[in-house]
């Protein structure tokens, strides 16, 4: 079988426009909604540590933390992946770290997006955690570990 | 939880978010079943040797029986191994759909990114407008 768990998923694209451009778009309140696939956010703190909000009309608020903000250059934020809308925010059991990156390519701006941590949320965790309190390891796992034992607990299946 | 793993698919616009939503709902539990070392093991012991119970599968572990059991309830509650009794014993056996199943997840993540990315491409690549464009 060829099937692979990986934790992290990494997508870019060539841009015909300068980074700066390209940096408006991702960051600029009015672009982010579109590409986001929700309605403009609703308060925008473009800071480290400041929190984009969006409110989707079936889901309600969903809040995006933002980790670093260097333009036009890097932007990455964290999201929860479990329990994602009505309000819930991103913690260490429930979210993935997204990360823009922009370079600059001939004319243009080669734009890299890499979302990653997706095997570090804990579907449960506290309803697991009451049942398995022995477990002293934690919940926290290692990602490439991961990604290496799934692939050769594939591969001895066959 | 069903609701909110519904709430993922507010990202996911587009012909496949019914897909996402039925593999979804497994993807976590295989995640949770992933989340620990010692399951990892198991799941590896059992792929070796075909099929294990939680007294073999004990021995060559540094837990009990009892411990094994718990993450073997995790394990076939995710899906990943299958049991059958056999006599007084119940026999384990890797099941490798749902690590299948997560791996599509991921690539309908994946195109879902993709989506995004023409999206950003194709507004910046617009002749620009509007009096807040630097």
């Amino acid at each position: 079988m060829a099937a692979q768990v990986v934790d992290t998923i990494e997508r870019d694209v060539l841009i015909a426009a300068p980074p700066r451009r390209v940096w408006d778009v991702i960051t600029q309140t009015r672009h982010m909604g579109t590409w986001f696939g929700m309605p403009e956010p609703t308060s925008a703190d473009f800071r480290p540590g400041g929190w984009v909000v969006f409110d989707h009309e079936e889901f309600g608020e969903i809040p995006v933390l933002i980790e670093e903000i260097e333009a036009p250059r890097r932007f990455s934020y964290w999201w929860a992946l479990v329990g994602a809308g009505k309000g819930t925010r991103p913690t260490d059991g429930n979210r993935t770290l997204v990360t823009f990156t922009l370079t600059e390519e001939g004319d243009g701006t080669r734009l890299r997006v890499v979302e990653s941590g997706i095997t570090a949320v804990r579907a449960d965790d506290a309803e697991l955690e009451a049942r398995f309190k022995d477990n002293t390891e934690g919940w926290t796992i290692v990602t490439e570990d991961l990604r290496k034992r799934v692939e050769e607990v594939l591969s001895a299946a066959g | 939880m069903g609701a909110d793993r519904r709430v993922e698919d507010a990202r996911l616009k587009g012909p496949r978010v019914e897909e996402a939503q039925v593999e979804e709902a497994r993807v976590e539990d295989v995640f949770t079943g992933l989340a620990d070392p010692t399951r990892r093991r198991i799941l590896e012991l059992l792929a070796q040797k075909g099929v294990g119970t939680a007294t073999s599968l004990a021995t060559e572990l540094p837990v009990t029986r009892q411990a094994v059991v718990k993450h073997l309830a995790v394990l076939d509650r995710a899906g990943l191994v299958k049991a059958e009794a056999v006599g007084r014993e119940v026999r384990y056996r890797v099941e490798p759909e749902p690590l299948a199943a997560a791996a599509r997840w991921m690539s309908l993540r994946a195109a879902e990114w993709d989506r995004r990315l023409s999206v950003i491409k194709e507004i910046a690549e617009a002749p620009e407008e509007g009096p807040d464009v630097r």
